[in-house]
């Protein structure tokens, strides 16, 4: 097996490592409202450093990463921003630490398809 | 010599500053009075006014689920103009105030479909750039309440803008700067009078309608 391929499935074990990892379970909901279960890491945090001028600024980013082959394997495409508004957008869930549900929807999604990393930037989203 | 008087009153700049909020802040609560004796939904109308307030967006959520838009006044600056002013009490001005609005959007579900919460935020702080203009300049404000002090104003610019924040925010913040330049008087302390000498006078009419003064007092 060559060394990519191993680091891809290096990859896959580390995003759906909920029990030794850092990885929780993220419900995706497409624009057709099927919903689907993986696995990933995720993060929803307040203050960030912008990385131009070193100066923190407020404000709430979340994000998901998941194995793209977990997708191809449910049958999903990658999941993107949708900017039409007579579609529903691609959706995203998850739990935080403290077990409070959070709904996002895909603001920006950046496909790492070199080693299978999907990384989705997320926002507010009300149902 | 220094000054004898304590320096213990707001500038007309001040003053005129929160002028500007009092008089957003009432009027937007009228506002919202009338929407609702009109059966229209009195939230159209609002607006959450702040003075000189630093990081006003941080009122939005997740802090609270209030979601109105939110307007910050704020002093800029001051020209003095020396044509129309004097060296002694008064200086004529020409004050700028910035009155910074933030709109806020999320995105939601809409039907079939979605409200795209970056133009809900973008629509937002057009709508209260609109309720600040037209309060600001309607004939009722001409002198901002403040005939005799305050000249005149006027809208000098109104630009859009994005607040200070994380470009991957999971909501969506519009930001927009309204420039009013109003023209005002600045006073200064003046020296306390030293009674020289006290004299009264008594001013009568006589019958013949002539005017005549009657005052006692020493002088070499």
């Amino acid at each position: 097996m060559s060394l990519r391929n191993l680091a891809t499935d290096d990859l896959g074990r580390i995003l759906n490592d909920d029990i030794g990892g850092f990885a929780v379970a993220i419900e995706i909901i497409d624009p057709l409202g099927l919903s689907l279960p993986f696995k990933g890491l995720s993060t929803d945090i307040h203050q960030t450093i912008d990385p131009e001028t070193g100066v923190t600024v407020s404000g709430r980013s979340a994000s998901v990463s998941v194995f793209i082959r977990d997708l191809q394997v449910a049958g999903f495409q990658i999941p993107h921003r949708v900017m039409q508004e007579e579609e529903r957008p691609w959706q995203v869930l998850f739990l935080d630490s403290s077990g409070a549900e959070h709904h996002f929807i895909v603001r920006e999604s950046m496909p790492d398809r070199t080693i299978g990393c999907l990384v989705l930037t997320l926002e507010a989203y009300v149902v | 010599m220094t000054l004898q008087s304590l320096i213990n009153k707001r500038d007309s700049f001040e003053i005129i500053r929160d002028q500007i909020a009092a008089i957003l802040a009432t009027e937007i609560m009228n506002q919202r009075a009338l929407a609702v004796s009109q059966s229209l939904n009195p939230d159209d109308w609002g607006l959450r006014v702040f003075s000189e307030r630093a990081s006003p967006v941080e009122s939005f959520p997740d802090k609270t689920e209030d979601s109105t838009p939110v307007a910050n006044v704020w002093f800029d600056s001051i020209n003095f103009i020396d044509a129309g002013s004097n060296v002694m009490e008064r200086q004529k001005a020409e004050g700028s105030f910035n009155i910074d609005v933030y709109g806020f959007g999320r995105s939601r579900a809409a039907g079939t479909g979605h409200d795209a919460g970056d133009k809900t935020a973008a629509l937002q702080a057009q709508r209260a750039i609109r309720l600040i203009r037209n309060i600001l300049m309607a004939a009722e404000n001409t002198y901002l309440g403040l005939r005799g002090l305050v000249g005149g104003r006027r809208f000098q610019s109104i630009t859009s803008m994005q607040p200070q924040q994380d470009a991957n925010n999971i909501f969506h913040v519009v930001g927009a700067r309204l420039n009013l330049v109003v023209n005002f008087n600045e006073f200064s302390p003046q020296t306390e009078p030293v009674e020289l000498e006290g004299v009264s006078a008594q001013v009568f009419r006589q019958e013949t309608g002539e005017v005549i003064v009657s005052a006692s007092y020493d002088y070499t």
